[in-house]
């Protein structure tokens, strides 16, 4: 067995060391055109142009051509950032349908609305004042493969694409994304599609002028996903509308002054689960410390129905989890479900007709269904309260100890 | 031991298709002559008017406006004449048996049989043969 491994590998290694690569430097973009897929290159017009795997290059913008034995990876476009400079390269197959401007450190691609494959969008390196900026009409994969990256002015991550976007964190990997104060971005890292995390690696966010993290559609973290940590921000943690649904990894947020999870409805009341919430596995951690704000915020209902969440409720006026409709928490089989929370705040604006709001562990407006997993919580704030619910509440299993009762 | 059998097979497979590398570009011109250069540190850069590519060890210069393509290739497929004569500076043939050239002394010559193995300059027999002289590459007959 060790031999047949051994002789696999050596022929893996033969084929990469195969690979012949021609580089066509431009600037900052580098279009990547393997050998193997290249016929002829013809030159035209008396040698000021020529053209190779459908992507015509003038001679007179063409810095240099290189040639060398790497592999390259097809449809990807990868950036990496070095102080104020992002050198670009992108793959020949589908660098025709990508419009890519670079300037310094900033970095923007618009995909043609004809691309009809998924492109790997791979970023890495640092830069403290660049960005990147995508948009097209087919789903993309986004790799953040420990990169740092501050905008002054705008969102450092910026991903108008509305369709799936995959978020890889490759396992190993930080990345550290933040914006600047006084600007007009929705958040550091936005994404305006549905958002699916993946990968082991770890991100952290902040956002300086509003969320740190916003995204127009639904946001999945997977069951093999990594760490998000929201450093800060000026309004949400995570600003997530359609749903929000995670099944696994860790999220941590502090230092926020608005909600630290807060999931609204869509445009589309016919969306799929529109201004739900769903906690599946995974940890949570919530740090609930500005006034008038909540843990995890939902306009729908919440699932609770596995992993562990513990919530620091401080804030004047908070709620460890503000439900808009009802709140279900159980334990999907084989799953764990804990609830843990401080709750220390008290009210905000006592005695305002429009604006009091009083401190709760949970509060739901809608009804109630405990059926499994355990809850516990610590509430020393005046007035506060462990649980509130406006409906029904209705009890099947599980162990709530909330202290005081 | 089939299993390791089969892999065996399969990595002559891979080294097979690893046969098939493309070590050399070919710049063509539109008069039909081409030279190959080896691709590794190959680079290419247009100024005045002219492609100049150079690997460490080999060199050429086009006029871009006498260019018609550049291709990969397994061999140094470079087509100077099927005589044997070349250019005005440099020269060379085969005749008998024995490569002929005016390229300047301690100028690299190598000469390959078409099945890419490298052959020795003075006992060539009848077929064809490439010729890298200096980095430009010639196909020649011998009679």
């Amino acid at each position: 067995m060790k031999l047949k491994l051994f002789l696999i590998g050596v022929l893996c290694t033969v084929l990469t060391a195969s690979a012949q690569t021609m580089k066509v430097v431009q600037g900052q973009v580098t279009t990547l055109v393997p050998s193997a897929s290249v016929g002829d290159i013809w030159f035209a017009e008396g040698g000021e142009t020529f053209t190779v795997q459908n992507n015509s290059f003038s001679t007179a913008t063409v810095s240099e051509i290189l040639f060398d034995r790497s592999e390259v990876q097809p449809a990807t476009l990868s950036v990496n950032y070095q102080d104020g400079l992002a050198q670009v390269t992108v793959s020949a197959d589908i660098a025709p349908q990508l419009a890519i401007r670079v300037q310094g450190a900033h970095v923007s691609v618009l995909a043609a609305a004809d691309l009809q494959q998924e492109v790997n969008y791979v970023l890495s390196g640092s830069s403290a004042n660049g960005s990147f900026w995508m948009d097209g009409e087919y789903k993309a994969t986004l790799t953040l493969d420990n990169l740092t990256l501050t905008n002054p002015d705008s969102s450092a991550v910026c991903i108008e694409n509305g369709k799936r976007i995959a978020v890889v964190l490759p396992a190993g990997t930080t990345t550290t994304l933040a914006d600047g104060t006084g600007g007009a971005q929705k958040a550091c890292f936005f994404i305006n599609g549905h958002a699916e995390f993946q990968g082991a690696g770890t991100l952290n966010l902040s956002g300086m002028t509003k969320h740190a993290y916003a995204s127009d559609e639904y946001t999945l973290l997977t069951a093999d996903f990594g760490q998000l940590n929201i450093l800060q921000a000026v309004s949400d943690g995570m600003h997530v509308e359609q749903y929000f649904q995670m099944d696994g990894g860790t999220v941590n947020i502090a230092g926020t002054q608005g909600d630290c999870i807060d999931v609204s409805v869509t445009k589309d009341a016919t969306d799929e689960f529109n201004g739900q919430a769903f906690v599946n596995g995974g940890s949570l951690s919530l740090s609930v410390t500005a006034d008038d704000v909540k843990g995890l915020k939902t306009e729908s209902n919440l699932t609770v129905s596995g992993g562990s969440i513990y919530a620091l409720v401080s804030g004047l006026g908070t709620k460890g989890f503000s439900v808009g409709t009802d709140l279900l928490i159980n334990q999907a089989s084989g799953q764990t479900t804990s609830i843990s929370m401080d709750v220390t705040g008290t009210t905000y604006m006592p005695g305002d007709a429009v604006l009091e709001s009083k401190c709760r562990g949970i509060k739901v407006k809608g009804n109630y269904i405990f059926d499994g997993g355990n809850i516990s919580m610590n509430v020393t704030g005046k007035k506060a309260k462990g649980i509130s619910c406006d409906g029904t509440y209705t009890y099947k299993s599980g162990t709530t100890n909330v202290i005081p009762e | 031991m089939k299993h390791i059998l089969l892999t065996c097979l399969g990595l002559l497979f891979g080294l097979g298709l690893q046969a098939q590398s493309y070590d050399y570009l070919t710049l063509r011109t539109l008069n039909g002559d081409e030279t190959s250069l080896g691709i590794d540190n190959l680079r290419i850069t247009f100024a005045d008017g002219k492609l100049n590519a150079d690997n460490g060890r080999e060199s050429a210069s086009v006029l871009l406006a006498d260019m018609s393509c550049m291709f990969f290739s397994l061999q140094p497929t470079g087509i100077g004449s099927q005589a044997g004569l070349t250019d005005a500076s440099l020269q060379v043939r085969i005749v008998g048996g024995r490569l002929i050239t005016n390229a300047p002394a301690g100028s690299s010559i190598r000469v390959y049989g078409v099945d890419g193995r490298q052959v020795s300059t003075t006992r060539l027999t009848a077929g064809t043969y490439l010729v890298n002289i200096n980095g430009r590459t010639f196909k020649l007959l011998a009679k």
